[in-house]
């Protein structure tokens, strides 16, 4: 963007109107904050508004971090927050620690520093167990430290380094509290510029913690950072190749003629693909759509020596003269993911304004006419924003991968069933623990098409039908011959009365449909409900404008229809012989694999 | 004709407190504004020092308690 940023007034005036046409629409962000945070609330609107993620925030009375958090009836929680942001900084509770090192030593430093850290952790620990909000909390920075000794960091105990080391434990610390997440306060100020990060006028009249300049790159920092607890990260990312992945024109310049190696201009795209590589490797899947000729784009992948991404990293490839958003549909269909779920990296604008015009839902990265600019257009998607990246996050691209290997597989099998059994499907189910909780509340706040009910029920929810004696939380993973699947249905039943139960939740990941996984699954579920007492299982269906492909669901595995407009709801009788295992995936216990693990 | 210092003045008043231009004058000041609080001076300050390019110290900031002093801080320091 190279427009103009607001002045001061202007942010004031914007944020108003903003408020004013949207508010309602806001998410609430909380802000406690051992400075005068105030000052961030027109630019906090502003910024989370362009991110398409507004927020309304509140901001504690300053200084007030225990009081509010631990008090359950105090103004904080009385917001019901859906985010809350503990931003203390190390400037305002140990101020003088920085100056006190030299003559206090490394191990005093160390430990003043944890008790600051440890504060933090128990104050997002307390906040945790009172509210349902996401939790970011700021880590620490200190650029006094190099500014008055700029050889703080040749000392191993140095205060740069002690400060490192107590940050790598807030992450430690808060990767144990679920939906807890640091908010890289130290990297903002870093990237924005320290020395002139805080402006001593306006710290020392009003405590701010910042220059007026630098509430721009704040606000939009913590904006992207709540945006990410909010919202799910996308899915995939459709390059074009010309010009985008490499210099020069394929099909005209020839595999030789375009620029793609080691020296100028050929290791800007070159650095650019590892950029992407690494995205793939975080979960990122890649696919192309290239108006190019198949076979010349398949023999360039196959063979050029300086592609970094190989023909197997790309999920799908889509070479033909068909229109981009053609082409865009077709990838989201075959990987079976929404359109919104997309990021388009194209370098022809005309290609963008085409496929914005036409599928407003795909986010399209403003690429730079300039290629030492697309990494940094790269950096700019927050779509690529998520906070931990779950082990079922990371192998996202190879799961897709398996699944063009399955498809193959499928169209040599002669029947369903045949193709079905050469999958070697392994399926466990169990009930939810501390380590599949965090996976299945996010199964729950994602999945849209295979979703019965689509009640996006938050950790504490959740925690609390795991807990419950007359409800179950279930899962089942499921593994095959081409890789492991991960943990893909999450199903919630509870007691309705002393005959029935009832399926609260029940959702299955789009990438196993039409392997009868929901099969076994209902299977255990009704299972589980017979071994409670209930001689009837209750199906609820609640339409949604993404989960049609379930609508028939409950009829067509023998429930009855029972009335209910808005909620439609079935009922089975929990006969023995109801709702058999499939046979053509293998059960296998938690015990089993324990002792396979063992 | 460009805006005077004045007018410039009371259109950034303006948009701070979410009032139409000609709601602001001269002689707009914290009485009559009840939002005109200790942390919207602060706001006045970064929005002024944003509008003209000047640095506006504690002291000249504790003297924005109307539009007619604002002006004449700005006025003071060379702005025309």
């Amino acid at each position: 963007m190279t427009t103009q940023p607001l002045k001061p007034a202007e942010y004031l005036k914007a944020a108003r109107e903003i408020e004013a046409v949207h508010g309602d629409t806001a998410r609430t962000l909380a802000v406690i904050s051992t400075f005068t945070a105030e000052l961030l609330r027109p630019y906090l609107i502003v910024e989370s508004h362009q991110l398409d993620c507004l927020v309304r925030p509140w901001f504690g009375p300053f200084g007030q971090l225990e009081q509010l958090v631990l008090d359950e009836a105090s103004a904080l929680w009385q917001q019901s927050p859906d985010v809350l942001w503990i931003a203390a900084r190390l400037e305002d509770v140990d101020p003088r620690l920085v100056h006190d090192h030299p003559h206090i030593g490394p191990e005093a430093t160390r430990q003043r520093l944890d008790a600051v850290a440890q504060r933090l952790v128990n104050l997002a620990r307390a906040a945790r167990d009172k509210h349902r909000a996401s939790i970011l909390v700021s880590n620490l920075t200190c650029s006094a430290a190099h500014q008055l000794n700029p050889f703080d960091a040749n000392d191993p105990d140095g205060f740069v380094h002690l400060l490192a080391e107590t940050n790598r434990q807030l992450a430690r610390d808060l990767s144990t509290i679920p939906d807890a997440n640091v908010f890289d306060y130290a990297a903002t100020v870093a990237s924005a510029g320290a020395d002139e990060w805080s402006d001593p006028k306006l710290w020392y009249m009003a405590r701010s913690g910042c220059s007026s300049d630098n509430m721009i790159p704040l606000a939009r920092a913590v904006a992207r950072a709540t945006a990410a607890q909010l919202r799910p990260a996308a899915k995939c990312i459709v390059l074009d190749l010309d010009n985008t992945l490499w210099g020069g024109v394929l099909g005209d310049d020839g595999p030789e003629g375009i620029k793609l190696g080691d020296d100028y201009p050929g290791n800007v795209f070159k650095d650019f693909q590892a950029a992407l590589l690494g995205l793939r490797h975080r979960g990122f899947l890649l696919a192309i759509a290239s108006k190019n000729d198949e076979q010349t784009v398949l023999d360039m992948l196959d063979t050029h020596p300086e592609m970094l991404l190989a023909r197997d990293q790309f999920a799908h490839i889509a070479a033909n003269w068909d229109p981009k958003p053609v082409n865009l549909r077709r990838i989201a269909e075959a990987l079976n993911i929404g359109l919104d779920s997309l990021v388009f990296v194209d370098d022809n604008p005309v290609e963008r304004a085409a496929v914005r015009a036409e599928l407003p839902m795909v986010h399209v990265v403003e690429l730079p006419p300039d290629p030492l600019r697309y990494l940094a257009a790269l950096r700019d998607v927050p779509l690529f924003d998520r906070p931990r990246d779950l082990q079922e996050d990371r192998q996202r691209a190879d799961m897709y991968q398996n699944e063009a290997q399955r498809r193959q597989v499928e169209q040599q099998a002669t029947s369903v069933e045949d193709f079905l059994r050469s999958l070697q499907m392994e399926a466990e189910v169990g009930q939810c623990d501390s380590t599949t909780l965090e996976r299945i509340h996010q199964l729950i706040q994602k999945t849209n098409q295979f979703n019965l009910t689509t009640r996006r029920h938050n950790l504490e929810d959740v925690r609390r039908f795991a807990a419950a004696d007359d409800a179950r939380v279930a899962w089942l993973r499921l593994r095959d011959r081409y890789g492991d699947l991960g943990l893909v249905c999450v199903g919630i039943i509870e007691k309705l009365d002393e005959r029935a139960w009832v399926v609260d939740t029940l959702l299955m990941s789009c990438r196993v449909m039409g392997r009868q996984v929901e099969d076994a699954f209902l299977s255990y579920l009704a299972g589980e409900a017979r071994d409670a007492g209930a001689q009837t299982l209750c199906g609820v269906f609640r339409r949604t404008p993404k989960n049609t492909p379930v609508k028939d669901f409950y009829q067509t595995k023998g429930f009855k229809p029972v009335g209910g407009e808005e909620e439609q709801r079935f009922e089975a009788e929990l006969t023995n012989d109801a709702f058999p295992w499939p046979d053509v995936i293998c059960r296998v216990s938690k015990s089993t694999k324990e002792s396979v693990g063992a | 004709m460009p805006e005077s210092v004045e007018q410039r003045t009371c259109r950034v008043v303006a948009e701070i407190f979410g009032l139409s231009a000609d709601q602001v004058t001269r002689d707009t000041s914290h009485e009559q504004i009840e939002e005109w609080d200790s942390l919207n001076v602060l706001n006045i300050l970064m929005a002024v020092e944003g509008e003209f390019g000047v640095s506006i110290s504690p002291e000249e900031a504790a003297e924005f308690v109307s539009v007619e002093k604002i002006v004449t801080v700005l006025k003071s320091k060379g702005v025309e």
